[in-house]
């Protein structure tokens, strides 16, 4: 059931109602009851994971919050650690790291006769595996107490808007929430409307728009020139965001309205003037997971120069390998890790050369963002191929500018309404970014917010890709 | 109280903005140029009507028109299935009269396609035959069409409306030559294709209809690039052809192999220009367009010209003939041509050499209404099908 579907518009329409209807523990279990009918419409037996892993951690945290022995305390961490990447690397890693066994070997000259397993990849397992394991880890810091309450953790687990593509919410800004009965406010149904608007017309009018034109792109790059590559690898870039952002959008829009605060997981990304501001724009409930539990973890910034590099690409890396087993993530990591280590490098003296040709501040800002968004848009050809040879060839093409004119773009409608889609997208990206005061006559007029509410309906009737198509970061 | 004012005019606003910004783009699709638009306004009228998916683009009206004289329609679109040009093609009937010839390629039975058939939801309000496929595939969209008049319009095919709303899409064409690279490349792995034999049915439908209202039909395999055709001949080609040939009881005539050049392709399924010019010049030849019809509506178009002779030789310019450039063309016409039914004394049409004994020279192909239409550039985006990217099936 995905939130641009038939399904999910029926299912959402039964529940909204009862959910204000009930109050207490009858609406919590009704929160729980309908998570589960929508994670198992995918497939029920992905359930299984899912409860495994409510049942685990919210056991292992209360063992130990009980416990005093330090010793003890470690050990039933670790062990929740373990398990919940056990589980994770089972699912998404056993065939991958068998295969580069295997391949290893065969180097060797070694034959051997084993075989991948047909696993299948439980959806969103990659969220709320994450979201589960901080819990423990919080609860073992003594940054929250142990959850007694199994339904209610549940529910923190389960709870469907951020279910299968996050963010991935923290249980000490989240489970507080359940605490609090939820009361029916006007204006948060509005609000969280117009959060669902946007993020449909940025999944379904944009990024399902794109898609084709990025598919094809990838599928075979040897049948097109390097100026239809160059527009695909853009495209994509849009793509990946606006699929990305708009399920956030969804899921944060549905839980507001549903009386629950949601972070942020994007804030205009490729506004972005270095690396480091991308990563506190692009995916930040992924990538603040990884600097508070893993980066920080690795020494952070406190073991000197090579240390913090080193650590810095380490996180990268293994940020890329969360994404998927392929070492197309990898790269796609260990990229932007060398982006942050070249910037703390070279950002300096590239600030400080800008400012001796003294180039005015907004062409300043330009040239930025541009770096980092080209930059970006390299490190994306390895995060959208199939595998590595896929990219290396998308790249040889579009740098041997073999056929670089307008005229040798295909499918040129598409290109254009792609870059009309993109125009509207940009124009309140920046309107979001910079007029601040926009934003506020928004939040608070309401005919602003009919005009821009109906617009929004007319741009997604109007220019939307109908076909139900999963989100991207599903497959995450 | 305020909240129920803000959703009724939130509601209110929507619908009625719906409304207003449909019946606008109605208008611009309705008056558009597009070969669709001009179907339903009932401003295609053509002697001769050409069908087919992407590959059938290349039947390039301009030259058809200068050869033969006549009015062409081509409602080919990229990727276009059976059933549905079956639809448009009755709708072109009942809408604008039969053509004398309708010429098919047969290629279009690879694919059924319920995404694109929904693409002309645009025009279901002008058909009923057309809303009851849409609805057939799928009635959300339908359905979806009625609610939103914006979602109506959501298609590639508006998007064309649209940008032939002042210009004529005649020349809608690849005019581009296929890459070195692709070219040479001598694996063409990749690609599959197959017969629907539910779709030769409907191809079935359309031929027997057209037949029945007096319409002579020809049955042709466009050229395809040479290696990629032989590729696909045993899998696709030679079962379709057969196929075909046994459902419609007509011969299917095989151009897949007729051009050799490498410069007359645009890639692996599709001539290009230069290329579909060349193979418009060898319908000719081999009297795909009737050209006896030509040589009577040339003359009812031009009175200058001596009336028509039963056994005549006509001179013509051969400027993108396939004849050497600086010799005339002569098309000598002869009586007896027993497939012709409309014409009371019909004639056979052959080519010639100039030196024949009775000649006239051929005028050039009087301009109608809507060859008079401005013609702009040649519009090589095509579209979002999968017919277009050759390596992406």
């Amino acid at each position: 059931m995905v939130f641009n579907s038939i399904l999910f518009l029926q299912f959402i329409a039964c529940f909204l109602p009862l959910y204000f209807i009930l109050k207490g523990r009858d609406r919590m279990w009704l929160c729980l009851i309908a998570s589960y009918i929508f994670y198992g419409s995918w497939d029920w037996r992905f359930l299984g994971i899912v409860l495994f892993t409510t049942v685990l951690d919210y056991s292992l945290a209360i063992f130990i919050e009980d416990t005093s022995d330090v010793v003890k305390k470690k050990r039933l961490v670790t062990l929740s650690v373990c398990m919940n990447l056990g589980f994770l690397g089972f699912f998404k890693y056993f065939n991958f790291f068998i295969d580069s066994f295997i391949n290893l070997l065969k180097i060797g000259g070694i034959t051997p006769s084993w075989h991948t397993l047909h696993i299948i990849l439980p959806i969103g397992i990659s969220f709320y595996t994450f979201q589960s394991m901080s819990y423990t880890i919080d609860v073992y810091k003594k940054e929250i107490k142990a959850e007694r309450d199994f339904f209610r953790f549940a529910t923190f687990v389960a709870l469907f808007p951020q279910l299968v593509a996050g963010p991935i919410v923290r249980a000490r800004d989240f489970l507080p929430q359940f605490r609090e009965d939820k009361k029916f406010d006007w204006n948060r149904i509005i609000e969280g409307l117009g959060q669902i608007l946007w993020g449909f017309f940025k999944k379904v009018a944009i990024a399902d728009s794109l898609a084709p034109f990025v598919d094809q792109c990838f599928n075979a790059p040897d049948g097109f020139s390097a100026s239809h590559l160059l527009l695909g690898v853009i495209f994509y870039s849009f793509q990946i965001y606006c699929d990305f952002s708009g399920y956030s959008n969804i899921a944060c829009g549905l839980a507001y309205m549903l009386g629950f605060d949601f972070p942020w997981n994007f804030r205009t990304p490729y506004f972005s003037k270095n690396f480091s501001e991308f990563w506190t724009r692009w995916h930040i409930s992924l990538s603040s997971w990884l600097r508070d539990y893993l980066y920080i973890s690795l020494g952070g910034n406190r073991n000197g120069v090579f240390m913090t590099y080193r650590n810095l690409v380490l996180t990268m890396v293994l940020g890329g390998l969360w994404h998927g087993a392929n070492y197309t993530f990898i790269i796609w990591g260990f990229l932007h890790g060398f982006y942050l280590v070249i910037q703390r490098l070279v950002g300096k003296k590239f600030g400080a050369l800008e400012d001796a040709m003294k180039m005015p501040k907004w062409m300043q800002t330009g040239l930025d963002i541009m770096i980092v968004y080209t930059l970006t848009c390299f490190a994306w050809i390895f995060f959208r191929a199939e595998n590595l040879s896929t990219a290396l060839k998308v790249i040889e093409r579009i740098v041997s500018l073999e056929g670089f004119s307008w005229d040798t773009v295909i499918n040129k409608f598409m290109v254009v309404k792609a870059f009309v889609l993109i125009a509207i997208l940009l124009t309140a990206e920046m309107m979001n970014n910079n007029w601040q005061n926009l934003q506020k006559i928004a939040l608070v007029s309401t005919p602003f917010r009919v005009v821009s509410y109906s617009i929004l309906l007319w741009l997604i009737a109007f220019f939307g890709t109908f076909g139900s198509k999963a989100f991207i970061y599903f497959q995450f | 109280m305020k909240h129920f004012l803000w959703i009724t005019a939130f509601l209110t606003l929507s619908f009625v903005g719906d409304r207003f910004f449909g019946y606008f783009l109605k208008k611009v699709a309705f008056n558009s140029q597009f070969r669709y638009s001009r179907l339903y306004r009932g401003d295609a009228k053509a002697d001769i009507l050409l069908v087919g998916n992407s590959r059938g683009l290349g039947f390039y009206q301009p030259e058809i028109e200068r050869l033969t004289g006549l009015n062409t329609l081509n409602i080919s679109y990229n990727g276009m299935p059976a059933d549905l040009a079956s639809v448009l093609v009755r709708d072109q009937f009942q809408k604008n009269g039969a053509p004398k010839t309708m010429v098919i390629d047969v290629t279009m039975c690879d694919r059924k396609d319920e995404l694109f058939v929904a693409a002309f939801n645009l025009y279901s309000a002008y058909s009923d035959s057309l809303k009851a496929l849409i609805t057939r595939y799928d009635k959300t969209v339908y359905y979806g069409g009625l609610v939103s008049h914006l979602y109506r319009h959501n298609s590639e095919v508006f998007q064309r409306a649209f940008n032939y709303r002042k210009k004529t899409d005649e020349d809608w064409l690849l005019d581009r030559v296929i890459s070195a690279k692709m070219a040479s490349d001598t694996s063409l792995k990749s690609y599959k294709v197959r017969v629907m034999p539910e779709m030769v049915d409907h191809l079935k439908e359309m031929v027997d209809f057209a037949k029945s209202q007096g319409t002579d039909v020809k049955l042709v395999i466009s050229p395809y690039f040479p290696r990629f055709a032989e590729s696909i001949r045993d899998s696709f080609l030679t079962p379709l052809k057969t196929l075909v040939e046994a459902k419609t009881g007509l011969i299917v005539t095989d151009y897949s192999a007729a051009l050799t050049a490498t410069e007359a392709f645009g890639d692996y399924q599709h001539a290009n220009k230069k290329g579909c010019i060349q193979f418009m010049n060898q319908l000719f030849e081999e009297k795909m367009f009737n050209v006896r019809e030509t040589l009577t509506n040339v003359s009812q178009a031009a009175p200058e010209t001596p009336s028509q002779p039963t056994d005549s030789t006509l001179v013509m310019p051969a400027t993108t003939f396939p004849a050497p450039k600086d010799k005339p063309i002569v098309v000598k016409v002869a009586a007896s041509a027993p497939t012709m039914p409309i014409v009371s004394e019909p004639v056979e049409v052959e080519m010639v050499s100039a030196t024949a004994s009775k000649q006239m020279v051929l005028p050039e192909p009087a301009k109608s209404k809507k060859s008079k239409r401005k013609k702009k550039h040649s519009d090589d985006s095509y579209g979002t099908n999968v017919d277009a990217f050759m390596l992406n099936r």
